[in-house]
């Protein structure tokens, strides 16, 4: 999927990028690509996975007080750990496990995305 | 339970918060040992420090009185007439509230003294103990106070408190934003945010070291997904005991 965004590029990140002969857009599609909730928790001895790290760092940091969403969160959170525990405890596939979390995962996604949508219907009506 | 001063037994994860926080065993417990005071246990003291060290050693005091039969020879050698005198007059100014807190537990030192040596005879709290042959606590006036009046050995306190210390705990309650926090935790915690300047041992980087640091930085973040509280902390655990036992082995 593709997306047009607009950012401010910071002085010292773009004076990095010229030095080193890097343009951002090649920087930061690299990181963007890397993020990975599936990937990250079904390959949980691959190392080095900083891109979600960050992802994740920047999710706790903001965590929101919205009690149904947090409650959709929990939920699924819930789900996609017992069933990732399920396959690689028991079957240590982690090309399975990732598959089956992203299952889940979409799920989680069409589970906010009503929640938000039937919040929205009930302000205007 | 072991009614005597000997051998106090450190549990394991005691040992482990100490050691992952370069915190001597020694330093944790007299810190313990300096926040219980005496004149916190007669009212609610919301002191930092001193009303955690102080409440869980009350609620220990009282945990114990249940099942104990109080006999003639328990019973504290005391001077009764001198020692109501000073709890009294350390009631009242408990209840002085335009002073603040930390003036009234200055204060309180005065009686502390007078009610100490209105104690004939110690029983249960030596001056000073052992830990190993290098180590040693010494016990403050207010904790040898509450051991004999209580008719409890101060090693009873300290397996107490100790058994209350787990960092596997406290990370996952601070993760989890879980509300409640044991008192005896919380003060390690608190400890561990600068209470009472506890020095930290300079250690030695090993490899070991850097791979616990590396790996504990993204704990939170691998386990994300984990939301009950128990399997976290028994995850939490698992992680600490492995980074403890790699990290002792390398100096051996």
């Amino acid at each position: 999927m593709e997306m047009t965004i607009k950012l401010e590029i910071a002085e010292d990140f773009n004076l990095a990028c010229e030095i080193f002969n890097i343009t951002p857009e090649a920087f930061l599609q690299t990181i963007v690509s890397k993020i990975s909730l599936p990937y990250f928790y079904s390959h949980p001895n691959t190392k080095k996975q900083w891109a979600t790290m960050l992802f994740l760092e920047y999710v706790m940091l903001i965590e929101k007080d919205d009690e149904d969403e947090t409650n959709i969160h929990g939920m699924y959170l819930d789900k996609m750990y017992s069933v990732l525990n399920n396959i690689l405890s028991e079957h240590n596939d982690e090309e399975k496990a990732e598959s089956c979390a992203r299952k889940v995962f979409k799920e989680w996604h069409r589970a906010t995305i009503n929640k938000r949508a039937e919040y929205l219907i009930k302000k205007i009506f | 339970m072991n009614n005597n001063n000997h051998f106090l037994e450190i549990p394991l994860e005691f040992r482990i918060a100490c050691l992952l926080n370069n915190f001597k065993i020694q330093d944790v417990l007299q810190a313990y040992i300096n926040h219980v005071s005496f004149f916190c246990t007669l009212y609610n003291s919301k002191l930092s420090g001193f009303s955690e060290a102080t409440y869980i050693t009350s609620e220990y005091s009282v945990g114990n009185k249940d099942n104990q039969q109080q006999t003639d020879e328990d019973k504290p050698a005391i001077n009764r007439m001198v020692a109501v005198k000073y709890i009294r007059q350390m009631v009242a100014l408990s209840l002085k509230t335009q002073f603040t807190e930390t003036i009234r537990l200055k204060q309180s030192k005065k009686m502390v003294n007078k009610l100490f040596s209105a104690i004939e005879s110690f029983k249960y709290c030596p001056e000073k103990l052992y830990i190993d042959e290098e180590s040693i606590i010494v016990f403050t006036k207010d904790f040898r106070i509450i051991c004999e009046i209580h008719n409890i050995y101060p090693k009873a306190y300290l397996e107490h408190f100790m058994n209350k210390v787990s960092w596997a705990e406290a990370h996952a309650r601070v993760d989890l934003d879980a509300d409640t926090m044991d008192s005896g935790l919380l003060f390690f915690i608190k400890l561990t945010n600068g209470l009472g300047n506890l020095k930290r041992q300079e250690i030695e980087i090993t490899d070991a070291v850097l791979e616990y640091i590396d790996e504990a930085e993204q704990l939170r973040a691998k386990h994300y997904l984990v939301r009950n509280l128990e399997q976290r902390i028994a995850i939490y655990r698992e992680f600490f005991l492995e980074h403890y036992n790699r990290i002792i082995n390398q100096y051996t």
